[in-house]
């Protein structure tokens, strides 16, 4: 009986007391209501990242003054709060700063503190300013920015809460407003890939750029035909295309390797030396810039009848990027000169816009190789080919 | 001592009371036993839900219940009345007493016919109906009428509204009760008894579950992330290293994936940014694509978006492995419905297949998909974003690895 009674002694005095005890612990947030729009922008998601700014936005949801305001990193958005670990490296504030004044936080100066250090306010970021008696604007975004934040080190990444509140004392005691906000840390995404050493190399009879980058892909058939039928009187030529880049540091060199135009036992000569065209001489010779079709010097007297032919190197090569010549004093980079002699270097990547002899790294370019063939009115009747192999050397 | 034993009662009463006030009824099934005196064992008495403090809860102590009758009558006569008599206890201490006798009523309960919660009687299975006899005792009912034969192996039922439920200790008693059934020729009540049984129930503890959703933000972000259940799961996230498919060439793009999942309560939603340079070899870099553009082959550039690509832009492949593959990254899944999916890749930014961005703190995605304008933020389930690199080289790339760490930011505003 007597243990029946004290307990409804008990039951009694907790229940009367029940509301003192509350107000006692609630005291703070009875009154306070939730600040609105609230959130946190964190400059980096970064576990465990330093030097990170917090900014901290609402809209009051009390006109009173605010003179202390206080950010609590919690593990959770209510009940006991735990500070996640490795936020502020434990607690060590002094690398905190404030990101210039708050906006629409009254007037005055705020200041950080730094000192505080009672109730889950040590690991806070806190604000103070007691000389503030401006009421607040609900409808205006305060906005208060920390410089120097430490990220929470939880290797997973973590959801975090930053428990908000102002107060109109100086002594984060009593509460205005408050709310609940939310950031994450999160795994950094680190991205990798490799650029190997590369060389992109292609012959054909025309190979097409694809929004101003050569296109090996689109690289045709090597078959590759006059454009007339050979006579002693007029010059035939032909053109086929080449496309090259290299990331290698000492760039490439193209050499052509093959024989002179033949048919069974009969030939045309190969241009030993670089020539002009000339009808009725036995020449076959290559170069790799555009063609007038007139002879040299002069420019006046066509050499061949269909006129101009071939092309620069696109696209042209400007000592940066792009590098791709004709090998220079080769024979095969003066226009309406021609030469082939098997095993030739015709090309290379040394342009650098003076000495063109600085061998490097360059982008994709087309090269355009003319090729001529005159003969002598008494060359055999017949089809004269020949099988031409450009190879593309990078040094790396 | 019988005074002070009520007083105890009483305090208990008190106690019990001012806690069970504070719980929330909810429905509990019913209790039944087999009468002793009606035979064909068939007779219950099922607590319904009613209406009342704590909802009405059918078993809830105190509740304002509705009590279901049901038996069997054993023996076929004219009967003119039916007594119930609510008790602590199924029959007499001493079998041999009158039925009736030594009962007490269970604590608390109300079988009173006045205001406001006045007992009465419906349902009735019989045609020649009974009515409430006026003057009974709290914990007795006396259902009356002009007496009529029921034939034996008839089965009786009908509900007694409005009853207060027994408010027992629940602590240190049983919440059990009876209410003994007696049938009587006389209209009375009391004349010529006939049969008699025991019903059961009983009166029980409700469960008060309290839950509280707080503000919540999950996201993540790594190479892979599964669905549990349908369901985005962060727990299965895995590392955030990841590759692209090849080499760098300047003959074909090369593209990798990473996911990231969110979800959030908040109001005003979220948004999700990218940070981070582009990928880098010491003191060489492919250039960030500043401004939204298709791959191109063969030209410095490195850029993201957040949907599905096929591989192909203008009929041309830019990526030869994709265009035989079937493209490669993937839509948002779940698919946003504008209600609690509305997860988006940011709207004219990164939502475009084929198209490609990379701007260091650009907003990549949002919850502010309403199946219009899109732009309404709201808070969203979780949900799964695909994010879908490429890198272009040119052929003078300078040879190397390149990398980049990102950081993807969530920023939900409550």
């Amino acid at each position: 009986m007597s243990l029946i009674n004290r307990m409804f002694r008990v039951t009694i005095s907790v229940i009367l007391l029940a509301p003192t005890i509350c107000y006692i612990f609630l005291s703070q947030t009875a009154s306070a209501a939730t600040v609105t729009s609230r959130k946190v922008t964190i400059s980096s998601s970064q576990i465990d990242g330093a030097n990170v700014t917090y900014t901290f936005s609402f809209k009051s949801a009390t006109t009173t003054a605010v003179k202390s305001a206080s950010f609590m990193p919690c593990t959770t958005a209510s009940g006991t709060c735990t500070a996640p670990t490795g936020f502020l490296q434990g607690g060590a504030r002094s690398a905190i700063t404030l990101n210039g004044q708050p906006a629409n936080l009254g007037s005055g100066t705020w200041t950080i503190d730094t000192a505080t250090a009672t109730g889950g306010l040590d690991y806070s970021l806190l604000i103070n300013n007691s000389g503030n008696s401006t009421d607040q604007v609900t409808a205006d975004t305060v906005i208060v920015s920390f410089s120097g934040v430490h990220n929470p080190s939880n290797a997973d990444g973590m959801t975090f809460y930053m428990r908000i509140a102002t107060y109109s004392d100086a002594a984060y005691t009593n509460v205005i407003d408050s709310g609940v906000t939310a950031a994450a840390t999160v795994l950094q995404i680190i991205l990798s890939g490799t650029m190997p050493e590369s060389l992109i190399f292609c012959v054909g009879d025309d190979i097409d750029a694809v929004e101003n980058v050569p296109d090996c892909s689109t690289a045709d058939s090597g078959t590759v035909s006059f454009n007339q039928l050979f006579s002693p009187s007029d010059t035939a030529y032909a053109i086929s295309e080449m496309a090259a880049s290299t990331n290698a540091g000492t760039g490439y060199i193209i050499t052509v390797n093959g024989n002179t135009l033949e048919n069974g036992g009969y030939s045309i000569a190969a241009m030993g030396s670089t020539d002009v065209s000339k009808h009725g001489v036995s020449q076959f010779g290559l170069n790799l810039v555009a063609n007038t079709g007139m002879v040299p010097p002069a420019g006046t007297v066509p050499y061949t009848t269909y006129g101009a032919f071939g092309a620069n190197v696109s696209l042209a090569a400007n000592g940066t990027n792009y590098k791709g010549q004709p090998a220079p004093s080769s024979g095969y980079d003066v226009a309406d000169y021609f030469r082939f002699v098997s095993g030739a270097t015709v090309a290379n990547s040394a342009y650098n816009g003076t000495t063109n002899d600085v061998l490097g790294p360059t982008d994709g370019q087309i090269f355009t190789v003319s090729y001529i063939a005159n003969v002598p009115g008494s060359l055999a009747a017949g089809t004269y080919s020949t099988t031409l192999t450009y190879v593309c050397t990078p040094t790396f | 001592m019988i005074v002070k034993q009520k007083t105890i009662s009483f305090k208990r009463l008190v106690a019990t009371a001012l806690v069970a006030v504070t719980l929330v009824a909810q429905y509990i099934p019913i209790n039944t036993a087999n009468a002793a005196g009606f035979t064909g064992g068939y007779s219950e008495l099922e607590l319904e839900h009613g209406t009342g403090p704590g909802g009405g809860g059918g078993s809830a102590p105190g509740a304002i219940a509705d009590h279901n009758f049901a038996f069997r009558v054993p023996t076929g006569a004219d009967i003119g009345s039916i007594k119930l008599l609510y008790c602590t206890t199924a029959g007499p201490a001493n079998i041999a007493a009158a039925f009736d006798s030594d009962c007490t009523m269970p604590l608390l309960m109300d079988t009173a016919t006045d205001a406001p919660n006045a007992t009465a009687i419906a349902n009735q299975s019989e045609a020649n109906v009974f009515t409430i006899a006026g003057g009974s005792p709290n914990g007795t009912i006396i259902l009356t009428r002009t007496a009529a034969n029921i034939a034996a192996g008839t089965d009786v039922s009908f509900t007694m509204t409005n009853i207060t439920n027994p408010t027992p200790d629940l602590e240190t008693t049983s919440g059990t009760f009876f209410v003994r059934i007696i049938t009587y020729t006389g209209t009375d009540g009391a004349t010529t008894p006939i049969d008699h049984g025991t019903v059961a129930a009983s009166v029980t503890r409700q469960i008060v579950l309290t839950g509280a959703m707080p503000e919540s933000l999950v996201f993540c972000a790594g190479a892979n992330i599964d669905e549990t259940d349908n369901v985005a799961d962060c727990r299965t996230v895995t590392t955030g290293a990841i590759s692209f498919n090849q080499l760098f060439s300047p003959s074909d793009t090369a593209y990798a994936t990473s996911e990231m999942a969110a979800s959030t309560n908040a109001g005003v939603g979220y948004v999700i940014s990218v940070n981070g340079n582009t990928l880098e070899n010491g003191s060489y870099d492919i250039a960030a694509m500043a401004a939204a553009n298709h791959p191109i082959r063969g030209t410095e550039q490195f850029g993201l978006n957040l949907v599905h690509n096929t591989g192909v832009y203008n009929t041309v492949n830019y990526s030869d492995y994709a265009a035989a593959n079937g493209g490669f990254g993937v839509a948002i899944t779940d698919a946003s419905n504008a209600t609690n999916l509305k997860g988006q890749a940011a709207v004219g930014t990164y939502d475009t297949a084929e198209q490609f961005k990379f701007t260091t703190g650009d907003t990549v995605a949002n919850s502010a998909y309403d199946g219009t304008t899109n732009t309404t933020y709201g808070p969203s389930d979780a949900q799964i974003y695909t994010v879908s690199y490429i890198a272009n080289v040119t052929g003078s790339q300078p040879a190397g690895t390149y990398s980049t760490t990102l950081t993807y930011i969530c920023t939900p505003t409550f």
